[in-house]
């Protein structure tokens, strides 16, 4: 799992705000408007975190338990899919 | 050829191929010796670059390629790179259409064609004398508390622009509607409309600048969701909501 382009990512109002740069900027010309577990999603996905690893570490982050957490992970990654954003 | 201007409070010096920049940008001449904030100077590989830019562009608005002239691409890539160095002034460019009354600027951004110029001309059917154009097409936005419009040479099809300086009253998204209606709307449900109508430099550190600045502007001024036809009663529901 890998991001398909190099974002930058910045707050804005009550969201995270992810628009790609560089030569990817042409690619993907829009934006992506992330609550703060996808934002910590993109991030690690960003770091080369697989699903475990994404995982263990927001267990570690967040006051959840496994079965909730990987279930809002399994959606946040299915949409960043399904945008375009994140493959598989 | 080579002169200086002062833009949006920051000099810029142009260094130029063809003489078109120049006489378009006249009424911003200045002749300061100060190190200018922004160094400009174009290459035969930037208009190329902007050649491609703009069939790109044509392209992804379905309409046929089109070749300008070499002078006509050089102004937009001078605007380019300027707009490039903006961010790290706290300035943005901004698509645009920009009026201001009664020493308040109010910006109607939407996509090309929509109708921006359309609503503002009615705005100044409408208030006669009260409305000056700040900017048609692209403005200059110093984000600060209040923000302020600048008007700059690149003002669109009907060359419609003042070289004033206006504190921003308020941002509009303006849409198509069978009928006129206008909502006020929060700075999450606004940034995809305008980041569109934003300048966004490729270079990672500017993007973030260009986020950071568009957060401190939808956060500080009012921004509002105008859908209208394009008839008089659609700017005096705009103005009586907005000012």
């Amino acid at each position: 799992m890998k991001l398909k382009y190099k974002f930058v990512f910045q707050p804005v109002g009550d969201v995270y705000v992810a628009t790609a740069v560089g030569d990817d900027a042409r690619q993907f010309n829009g934006m992506v408007q992330l609550n703060a577990t996808g934002y910590r999603i993109m991030q690690l996905i960003g770091e080369g975190a697989d699903h475990d690893k994404i995982i263990e570490t927001m267990l570690n982050e967040y006051d959840v338990d496994r079965d909730t957490l990987v279930s809002s992970v399994d959606r946040i990654i299915d949409s960043l899919v399904q945008e375009g954003v994140v493959v598989c | 050829m080579l002169a200086c201007y002062r833009l949006a409070g920051l000099t810029v010096s142009v260094e130029s191929m063809y003489s078109v920049v120049h006489g378009m940008c006249r009424d911003y001449r200045c002749d300061d010796d100060a190190v200018p904030d922004i160094a400009v100077s174009i290459s035969p590989c930037d208009i190329d670059e902007e050649r491609r830019h703009s069939r790109r562009e044509r392209e992804m608005e379905g309409l046929p390629p089109y070749d300008f002239p070499d002078a006509v691409l050089e102004t937009t890539a001078v605007y380019r790179s300027i707009a490039d160095h903006l961010p790290q002034y706290g300035r943005l460019l901004m698509h645009a259409s920009t009026i201001a009354v009664d020493g308040g600027a109010y910006l109607f951004l939407a996509r090309s064609g929509t109708g921006k110029s359309t609503h503002t001309a009615l705005w100044r059917k409408m208030l006669g004398d009260r409305a000056v154009m700040v900017n048609d097409d692209k403005p200059i936005v110093s984000v600060d508390t209040p923000s302020v419009a600048y008007g700059t040479p690149w003002d669109g099809k009907h060359h419609l622009s003042s070289n004033i300086a206006v504190p921003v009253k308020a941002l509009c998204i303006l849409s198509r509607g069978d009928e006129n209606k206008i909502e006020k709307i929060s700075a999450v449900e606004a940034c995809p409309h305008i980041l569109q109508q934003t300048f966004r430099p490729t270079d990672p550190s500017r993007m973030s600048q260009t986020l950071v600045l568009l957060n401190k502007l939808l956060t500080t001024a009012p921004v509002f969701h105008l859908y209208c036809r394009p008839d008089i009663e659609a700017a005096q529901l705009a103005y009586s909501v907005m000012q």
